[in-house]
This record gives structure tokens, C-alpha cells and sequence, in this order.
């Protein structure tokens, strides 16, 4: 037996363990070229070509477009579109928030079917979804039928085509966004833990207070920030929903674009109410603390 | 190429058979002949049963008499057109556009010249209406706005007849909508304030914004999207109404209780319109000719009431289908045409006090 076969040992005993570690790193950012190429051919140059359309793009660099932005009208509307995504967070986080709690802590056949059902509805378009509402809620809809049936009632409410209608359609399209973001992270808390504030002595309610809602805070935080986003942008559901009474930001771009087809007073809309959106995130991150959700893994 | 050629013939083969049984065979191989050509062409217009009819009225046939295949996509949009042009990739050979959009392109440089010379050989001068005609546009479509009302609500003699009585809150009670847009909003409110119809431009837009005042507050919806009629009629969501001319001829034909009048209607005129640089402008001049043929026109307006540009189209209708256009002789002289031209001029500025007006409560 003299030509020995290597065993690892022998293989391995010409690399230090700071050459693993350097070929490790190579390996990393030759693994990583295609996401950051893909990163900034998909949102940074679009995100660049905006900016430079919005100070007059191929025309010559201008002012003009933000200039027109200061009208009295063009603040009015950003602000109740604020106002809009702010309240539909609220009302999501409030609803979801018991209904994952349900799915993440009770298994049977109902809890299986809500997330079943929050499933497929992400799957259908939402304009199909908002026409929905109309056809549930107009005067001769589901709801003012049957409440005027039972006697609840004597005339037809007005839920659409207003600012409730609004909320509503908007709250059900956006709810599956929050419920799906909470559930994760409420399944990744550990049931001991509250069970050992329990056994020594903590009221359920300061055990949900003190132990349960922080560790399920990262859940609502980032829930908060997909619903709030999303909301920002929503153009269908108000414009459809609203008949008229709730006018967004996103209509006006919308208006700029197709009607007046002045592309850099619609990029310098689109820059505002980016910028407004991302600022408004900055204070929410420094109050509720969104580094939880980036932090140290699990 | 054996296959293609004995493709061709069979083409050709049906389009005879099909021509000896038409109206009007020789005219038809006669534009045959002279748009014979090859390729294709990529035609922008409005999706649903709109380009349905259009492709059995118009394309097929244009296919099957030319060998230029028609490839349709989504909807026209300006700001596409421009970037397209701007970046030097124009994907559209010809796009159906309102008149608006057509008068922004034109002053843009975006679109190029209708080849007159082209469409007279098939569809003479004197035979196509000339209010509908542009330098830049070959007229496609013209639709309108109408006053449209539930006749559950208003029912017989009791029916409104002019914008005065839309305004009349009191002898017309109910449930109200408008198109949430100040084209064609401005020309009812001067309608309502007493305007005669053919002194409507230039629009007195402060008179008419002090008339949409008055009746702000007793509009129920405001409609953002023209397909939400379709919704608001089926259910009786509104007793009177702003209506698309289109969308109501079809509720009306269906049998809901919706009724209109052509009376003091808004007409517009859509057109066909060529990119500058669009990579098959030649097919496209060579299918906008074929357009004007009548007898294809005739066809068309059985599936959409919309207007046509050859008046020969006219004779070949029934007397019930020429009475929904807005272009026939009858509904022409108790309408008016929106003036695309006045808006193209003043659309920043109005537009801007109607997006002040509209947004505030």
C-alpha cells in the first residue's frame, strides 16, 4: 500500500481557513452581480429617468413643473390622499390583527378556509374586485335590499359612490396584504413564552401586552408599510368607488399623463409624492422601530 | 412559398366569390387592386366588441382583398406615442385617436400627413363629409354625448328634452350624473345658460363654470370612467344623466329603462392617425383608404352606432340604424361638434380650474 488514497484531511490541508473565507466572499459577490445589475437596471436608472424628466427632461432643464405643483388644489389632494392611506392602514392592522392571531394560534377547518379565502382573492384583479363592491353596495345592491327587508331601514343607503364606499373597497382589497405579513410572524413566536409569563403569574392581558404584541410588532410594522404604500397609489377603487368625492393624487397623474400629456408635470408629482411617502416612513421607522424587520434573523 | 402563393389564391378565389354577391362588386376589386401590397401593419385602437367590429368590418376584409395582415394592440395613448417617437422605437403603425390627441400630435411633430391622393382613389372627395375631414387625421369614429334619463322616472311626455331641464332641479328631481370631465361639461353648462349651439366657441369658460356651480351640489356621481355607465344603468343607480351616446343606444337596445335624446348632443370626431416614423406607414395609408369604402362603413355601423365618414355609407343603412348616428343628416342639425381645436388651445388652462373645481368640496 504505498500509493496512499487522500482522505479529506490531507485535501484540505493546503487552505487556511482565511483562504475558505475569501474564495467564500468571491463566491458572494460573483453570485450577487446579477440581483444588483437587475436592481439598478429595474428601479434605479427608471427612478433617475423620472427625476431628470421631471426637471424638464429632454427640453432643457426647468423648474416649471414643481412650480405648478404649489397650486392650492395639487396640496389639497396630496393631503386627502395621506389621509386616505393613513385611516385604511389603521382600519387593516385593526382587523387583521385578531383575524391572524385566529389563523396563526387555531388549527381547523374554518382557519384553513379564511386563508383560503384571503388567497384567491389576492389572485383576482381588483378591478373586478371594486366592481364587486358596486354590485354589493348600490341603492338596489345586496346590502340595501336585504336591510330594508328586515326593516332596518325604510330607504336605500348611500354606500357607494362616496367616500365610505371608498374605504370599504379599499380596506378589502388591501386586508389580505396585512393579514398575510402578520401571520408569519406571529407562527414564529414561541407559545412557551407566554405560557412562562402565565405560569409566573401574569394576567393574560399582560401577557399579550408584554410579551406577545412586541414579538409580533415587526409583523405589524411591515403590514403597515406594505398597506400604506399600496394605498397611496390606488387609482381604480377611488376613482370608480368614489364617484367623485374622492379625488386622489394618483388621478391627477393620471390626468396629467393621458389628458395634458405633460410627462414632466407628472414625474415631478410622482417625485413629490415619492418623496412624502418615503419621509413619512423615515418618522414611522424611527418611532416603531423598523429595523426589526431587517434585524438579526430568527 | 409554394403554400403561401396557393394560399393567396384561395384568398383571392374567396374574395371573388364574396364581391359577386356584394352591392357593389366592382368598386370593391377595384381597391383591391390598387391596396395590393404585402407585410403588415400594427393598428392601435380601443379593445372589446369596439375592435371586434372593427376586424369583421374592416380588417379582415381588408386582409383577405390586400394580403397586409392587421395586427391589433391596446389602446392609443399620447404620451406612449410620444415617448415611442421620442426614443426612435415606434411599435405603431396606426392608431385610432381621439380629436384631441390627433391636434397635440400634430403640433408635437409626432404624426405625418393622410395621403389624400390615396383615399380618393378610392372614396371620391365629394362623397365623404367634410366636417369630419383633417390634414392629419382620416376620420374614424364619431360619438357623442347625449342626455339620457330612466324612463321608469321620466316616463312619456314627462321626459326631459334640453341641458335647461338637466339643470331644472325642481321639475326634474332624482338622482344625477356627470362625466367628470370638462369636455364635453363646458359646452351643456352653456347650453343650459341659453347658449345657442352653433355660437358655443370660442366657450365663455367663465359663464360656464358659474352654470356647473349651480348644479354641483345635486349631482349624486360623478362618472370617471365611461364603462361605470354600463353599471349605473343596469342597476337605475341614476334617474338623469350626462350619457355616453354609445353606451346608451346599447342599454336602450337591450331593454333596460334608459331613454336619451339626440337633441343637444355633443358630437366628437375620432380619427385614424399615422406615427411619423411608423416602420409601415404605406400599409397603413393603403387600410385607411379601405376604411372609406361605404359599403364597409355600412357594416360596421350594424355593430356600433358610431358615425362614418362617407356619406354614400348612409344610403346602404336601414332607416333605424342611420337614425342612432350622430353623424346622419337629422341628428347632425340639433347637435353640435366639439371643437377640438378650441381645446387643444385651451386645455392647460382649463384644465387646471377643472381639476381646482372638481377636487373641491
Amino acid at each position: 500500500m504505498s500509493t496512499t488514497i487522500p482522505n479529506r484531511n490531507t485535501l484540505l490541508a493546503g487552505f487556511s481557513s482565511a483562504d475558505w473565507e475569501s474564495q467564500r466572499r468571491r463566491v458572494t459577490a460573483v453570485l450577487l452581480i446579477l440581483p444588483v445589475v437587475m436592481m439598478t437596471l429595474l428601479f434605479l436608472v427608471p427612478l433617475g429617468y423620472l427625476l431628470w424628466l421631471s426637471f424638464g427632461g429632454p427640453a432643457g432643464f426647468s423648474l416649471n413643473a414643481y412650480k405648478q405643483l404649489s397650486a392650492p388644489f395639487y396640496i389639497n389632494l396630496a393631503l386627502f390622499t395621506l389621509q386616505l392611506a393613513f385611516l385604511v392602514t389603521i382600519a387593516c392592522a385593526v382587523i387583521a390583527y385578531p383575524l391572524a392571531y385566529m389563523l396563526a394560534n387555531i388549527e381547523n377547518t374554518l382557519s384553513r378556509l379564511v386563508v383560503l379565502g384571503l388567497v384567491i382573492s389576492l389572485w383576482l384583479s381588483v378591478l373586478a374586485r371594486t366592481y364587486s363592491w358596486i354590485i354589493i353596495l348600490q341603492r338596489n345592491g345586496v346590502v340595501n335590499n336585504m336591510l330594508q327587508w328586515m326593516g332596518i331601514t325604510d330607504g336605500p343607503l348611500s354606500l357607494v359612490y362616496n367616500q365610505t364606499g371608498v374605504y370599504i373597497g379599499m380596506i378589502h382589497i388591501l386586508l389580505p396584504y396585512m393579514v398575510m405579513t402578520l401571520y408569519p410572524t406571529m407562527r414564529a413566536i414561541d407559545g412557551s413564552l407566554v405560557r412562562s409569563a402565565l405560569s409566573l403569574g401574569a394576567t393574560p392581558w399582560t401577557a399579550f401586552r408584554r410579551i406577545y404584541f412586541p414579538l409580533s410588532m415587526s409583523g405589524l410594522v411591515s403590514g403597515s408599510i406594505l398597506v400604506f404604500t399600496m394605498a397611496i397609489g390606488f387609482f381604480v377603487t377611488p376613482a370608480i368607488l368614489g364617484g367623485g368625492s374622492a379625488n386622489t393624487i394618483v388621478m391627477a397623474i393620471q390626468n396629467q399623463v393621458q389628458v395634458l400629456v405633460d410627462l414632466p408635470l407628472a414625474a415631478a408629482t410622482s417625485i413629490i409624492l415619492l418623496l412624502v411617502s418615503m419621509l413619512i416612513l423615515v418618522v414611522y421607522e424611527k418611532i416603531a422601530g423598523v429595523e426589526k424587520i431587517f434585524g438579526e434573523g430568527r | 412559398m409554394t403554400k403561401v402563393f396557393s394560399r393567396r389564391s384561395l384568398m383571392a378565389a374567396t374574395v371573388l366569390g364574396i364581391a359577386g354577391f356584394s352591392l357593389a362588386p366592382a368598386m370593391a376589386e377595384d381597391a383591391a387592386e390598387v391596396l395590393k401590397g404585402s407585410g403588415s401593419l400594427v393598428v392601435s385602437t380601443w379593445g372589446g366588441t369596439y375592435v371586434e367590429a372593427q376586424t369583421k368590418a374592416f380588417f379582415q376584409p381588408f386582409t383577405e382583398a390586400t394580403g397586409i395582415e392587421v395586427i391589433t394592440t391596446g389602446t392609443p395613448d399620447a404620451a406612449k406615442l410620444k415617448l415611442m417617437e421620442q426614443s426612435g422605437n415606434v411599435e405603431w403603425d396606426l392608431l385610432d385617436a381621439e380629436g384631441q390627441m390627433m391636434l397635440l400630435a400634430a403640433k408635437d411633430d409626432l404624426i405625418q400627413k393622410v395621403d389624400y391622393d390615396l383615399v380618393h382613389k378610392i372614396a371620391p372627395a365629394e362623397d365623404l363629409l367634410t366636417e369630419t375631414l383633417h390634414e392629419y387625421g382620416f376620420p374614424s369614429v364619431s360619438f357623442g354625448w347625449v342626455l339620457a334619463w330612466n324612463t321608469e322616472k321620466y316616463a312619456g311626455d314627462a321626459a326631459p328634452h334640453t341641458w335647461v331641464d338637466f339643470w331644472n332641479v325642481e321639475k326634474f328631481p332624482g338622482r344625477r350624473a356627470l362625466y367628470a370631465n370638462p369636455r364635453p361639461l363646458l359646452e351643456i353648462a352653456l347650453l343650459a345658460d341659453g347658449v345657442e349651439r352653433d355660437k358655443l366657441y370660442p366657450l365663455d369658460v367663465d359663464r360656464a363654470f358659474k352654470k356647473l356651480d349651480e348644479i354641483k351640489p345635486h349631482i349624486d356621481i360623478w362618472v370617471e370612467n365611461t364603462g361605470q355607465y354600463d353599471v349605473l344603468m343596469q342597476n337605475n343607480e341614476v334617474d338623469i344623466m350626462l350619457g355616453s351616446h354609445g353606451r346608451s343606444t346599447i342599454a336602450k337596445e337591450k331593454g333596460l329603462s334608459y331613454d336619451y335624446t339626440m337633441n343637444d348632443g355633443m358630437w366628437q370626431q375620432s380619427f385614424w392617425i399615422v406615427p411619423k416614423h411608423a416602420p409601415n406607414a404605406e400599409n397603413a395609408m393603403k387600410l385607411i383608404a379601405w376604411m372609406a369604402q361605404p359599403e364597409n362603413e355600412a357594416e360596421f355601423v350594424k355593430m356600433y352606432p358610431y358615425g362614418m365618414p362617407n356619406k354614400k355609407a348612409y344610403d346602404l343603412m336601414s332607416d333605424e340604424t342611420k337614425a342612432k348616428l350622430p353623424t346622419a343628416p337629422e341628428n347632425l342639425a340639433v347637435q353640435a361638434q366639439i371643437d377640438p381645436v378650441w381645446w387643444t388651445e385651451n386645455l392647460e388652462e382649463v384644465n387646471r380650474r377643472w381639476l381646482e373645481w372638481y377636487s373641491k368640496r
